[in-house]
């Protein structure tokens, strides 16, 4: 399989280079605009084809019912050729093949987000192919990444403390590793606003709105002794923050209630 | 499997087992533990897995074919096939089944100020003289949490339902590598001179479950537990035993760690708690459908078992509960199943279920298994969309005429889920949506109206007290809809509004332009980094104003 790390976009960072300093909404607009324009490239007079937007990232969350031909030595090779030849279907990001899957009828490629060499946690795309090549699904949780600094300020074992803080231990141990959480705000960024303003019954407002796509985190595994429930733990990894938590442990509970 | 044991008030739902370890176990009489071991019939095997004509003496083993309830305790002979080990053990080249024994050995465990240790990780089951595993049949106490039968039963199953999978889905990369797992996990604790079970299983992404507690496993893993307490209110049984459990977490497995794992996933009316419930709908559908049973843990769940054929809807049987909203999906399903068949229906589902992501949602992946069914059966498919439709699985709005209704707080079934800031990674900055909205019709002689509620917020080890919650107002019948393009959630609702507490619950009296005939929407936020349910949601409406000291009385019409 292909490994090799492909970065998709260049041409576009570069177009959206000028909206730098444009605010989230503009940002959004623009590659929303591009990605919509490549849908219609893509599926052209096609019958059949269904597209689903994503509500909180400008490109599309699934498009179904393609019939792109592509070249490539493997599923990989042409996932990925299909994805630099359609970049606007997710934006601006690098990519890297994770994994490939089949079952009887289609060959369905996962391609991991990467920032600077980092996981981007959660943003996975995947490139379905039939029997002859060609891609007729794509399903995608990419966003586009700027953040500049990825060298954390705080070491993996203050990390680890923060969570274990967190939860009220003072145990150490556990694993933890670096990544990107992206979509989320910096802290004061969008914050709820005051109590004091609980009477002021006027249209709701956007108090600061974010304009940090993602943040460099430390995820954190603790022993369970510390957290039953196995969750990753995320710590921002420049402030030193705790920014919550994710699910580690997926099917705990086959029952609920007791 | 039912007992004889009085039933203990339900704990809050992050009760973990560890806490479980906190609890005397009770001598408990139960059929389970007083019955005989298991008889095997003569002659009585597997039709796939027959043995050749020249098949002189094999590895074969005593399974319950589904678990001992179904099967009245009947063992069945069958190969145990693929078996790598040379020395016997149970590893093979699709699975790798460990013991955890309640013997000194395992690594130190310590939860909230007591001292413990873990079970003893070790395989335990070996061939007899002859070659075969016939002589490890079920214990006489399926509880005990000492059994080989526990390691015959998951190697069986496991690559039962992984051959199942590849072989009939054409589901490959199965064949890949091994999984680990491990049954009868279980943990001493000092001072209480118990061994107590894990009363549950699990799937483990990377192993960082079994990682975290000292156990060495590089990669995906499974695990198994039992309850050997009554004091957890549920069954004395082994979760290995019920085949149908094994197969739940071996599709977790299947379906992948990184796929449907998120808790809530944003879109138009907030968050959906549709991802983590759909990979529990897949996980209940496949092993329901393979056994052809729509009952999910007939015997590992008892009265709690699941049922497919129940008519679970969305919104109205949504609750934020994985489990619970994943029976939307999986009822759903199975209704389809009639229609198509499994062999079609399943193939479709899995089609799609691979190129899911992290957050697809119930709607996206009901179109997308939709798109599947056309290829295959387009005269099936608007029959099928009706069925999904209906239910809810697809298109589903998540706003429900209100009724009043009062929670018990530790059932989190019984009350309206609403998730945290620390689970969602999203910024909301009025606070994060719960996941459903209501609606109540205002009538024409209404003064003032009352909206009394109360936020139960959960945290590890039980309540968390009381949560910080909001409540947005939008006048109409349209439900409040999120937009995100400023790289947060906002919403257009017309007044964002805390009630004041009377000690209990919180109560937000409207008056003024905030009461107007007609429809009224109200979605609950919730500022706390804890998730937690709404176990009070009441509405009352005066024709006269009785309060006009905390009346909200404009709200920007």
């Amino acid at each position: 399989m292909c490994r090799a790390t492909i970065t998709v976009g260049a041409a576009l960072l570069a177009a959206l280079s000028h909206v730098a300093d444009a605010s989230p909404a503009s940002k959004f607009l623009k590659l929303r605009q591009r990605a919509e324009h490549a849908v219609q490239t893509i599926t052209g007079r096609a019958q059949d084809v269904t597209v689903r937007w994503a509500v909180d990232r400008p490109t599309p969350a699934m498009v179904l019912g393609l019939q792109v031909p592509t070249q490539g030595a493997d599923a990989s090779q042409r996932a990925v050729r299909f994805v630099e030849q359609h970049q606007d279907l997710v934006g601006p990001v690098t990519l890297r093949p994770l994994d490939v899957r089949s079952t009887r009828d289609l060959t369905v490629v996962r391609l991991q987000q990467e920032h600077r060499g980092l996981v981007v946690l959660g943003a996975v795309a995947t490139v379905a192919l039939d029997s002859g090549g060609r891609v007729t699904a794509l399903h995608s949780a990419t966003r586009p990444v700027t953040l500049k600094d990825v060298r954390p300020r705080l070491t993996a074992s203050r990390a680890l403390a923060v969570a274990s803080g967190a939860l009220h231990s003072r145990a150490s141990g556990g694993v933890a590793r670096l990544a990107i959480l992206a979509g989320a705000p910096a802290r004061g960024a969008g914050e709820p606003r005051s109590g004091a303003e609980r009477s002021a019954c006027a249209p709701p407002e956007v108090k600061g709105a974010p304009d940090v796509t993602a943040r460099l985190v430390f995820e954190v595994t603790l022993p369970m002794n510390i957290d039953p429930r196995g969750r990753r733990h995320l710590v921002d990894a420049h402030s030193g923050e705790y920014v919550g938590w994710q699910v580690g442990v997926i099917g705990d509970g086959a029952e609920v209630r007791r | 499997m039912r007992t004889n044991c009085s039933l203990r008030p339900p704990t809050p739902p992050d009760y973990k087992w560890l806490a479980l370890l906190l609890l005397l176990p009770m001598a408990c009489d139960s059929d389970s533990v007083t019955e005989d071991g298991a008889v095997v019939p003569d002659g009585a095997v597997l039709a796939d897995q027959a043995p050749s004509p020249d098949t002189v003496a094999g590895p074969w083993a005593n399974v319950f074919k589904t678990n001992p309830v179904v099967d009245n305790k009947q063992t069945t002979q069958v190969l145990l096939a693929n078996i790598t080990s040379s020395t016997g053990v149970l590893t093979g080249k699709y699975v790798d089944v460990w013991n955890c024994l309640p013997e000194p050995g395992g690594p130190p465990l310590q939860l909230m100020g007591m001292t413990g240790t873990l079970c003893h990780v070790k395989q335990q089951a070996l061939p007899g003289a002859d070659g075969s595993y016939l002589q490890i049949k079920p214990p006489d106490n399926y509880v005990a949490g000492n059994d080989s039968f526990a390691e015959v039963m998951m190697y069986h199953h496991i690559d039962t339902i992984r051959r199942h999978y590849s072989e009939d889905f054409g589901l490959k990369h199965l064949d890949q590598q091994a999984i680990y797992a491990l049954v009868n996990l279980q943990g001493y604790i000092n001072g209480m001179n118990a061994w107590m079970g894990m009363p549950n299983a699990a799937f483990s992404p990377g192993g960082a479950f079994l990682q975290a507690v000292g156990i060495n496993v590089k990669g995906d893993a499974i695990v198994f537990g039992f309850n050997n307490s009554a004091l957890t209110g549920l069954p004395l049984v082994n979760f290995t035993y019920d085949a149908s459990v094994s197969y739940h977490e071996y599709t977790h497995y299947t379906i992948g760690g990184q796929t449907l794992a998120l808790t809530a996933a944003p879109d138009k009316y907030g968050l959906s708690p549709t991802p983590l419930a759909l990979n529990e709908g897949l996980a209940d559908y496949f092993p329901s459908s393979f056994l052809d049973n729509p009952r999910l843990g007939d015997y590992a769940l008892g009265n709690q078992a699941r049922d497919l054929t129940e008519d679970h809807r969305c919104p109205a049987d949504l609750r934020g509960e994985s489990h619970n909203d994943g029976t939307i999906p999986s009822g759903a399903l199975w209704a389809a199943r009639q229609v198509l068949g499994s062999t079609v229906l399943d193939q479709a589902v899995w089609n799609a279920v691979l190129t899911f992501t992290a957050g697809t949602t119930f709607d996206e992946a009901a179109v997308a298994i939709l798109a599947e069914i056309k290829k295959v059966a387009p005269d099936k498919h608007d029959a099928i969309k009706t069925i999904f439709e209906t239910r809810g699985f697809a298109g589903c709005v998540r706003l429900v005429q209100h009724k009043d209704f009062t929670a018990n707080p530790f059932d989190p079934l019984s009350g309206a889920g609403y998730p945290g800031t620390y689970s969602v990674q999203t910024s909301y900055p009025d606070g994060l949506p719960a996941y459903l909205q209501y609606k109540v019709a205002i009538q024409s002689t209404t003064q003032e109206v009352t909206i009394t509620y109360h936020g139960e917020k959960s945290s590890t080890y039980g309540s968390g007290g009381t949560g910080d919650v909001w409540v947005a107002l939008k006048p109409g019948s349209d439900a409040i809809v999120y937009d995100y393009s400023s790289g947060a959630g906002k919403h257009d609702a017309k007044a964002v509004l805390k009630g004041a507490t009377d000690g209990t619950n919180d109560k937000l009296v409207l008056s003024g332009d905030c009461v107007q005939q007609g429809d009224l929407v109200f979605q609950f936020l919730n500022r706390d980094n804890a998730e937690g349910q709404l176990t009070v949601i009441k509405v009352s409406q005066s024709d006269t104003k009785t309060n006009t000291v905390d009346n909200f009385t404009g709200c920007g019409r």
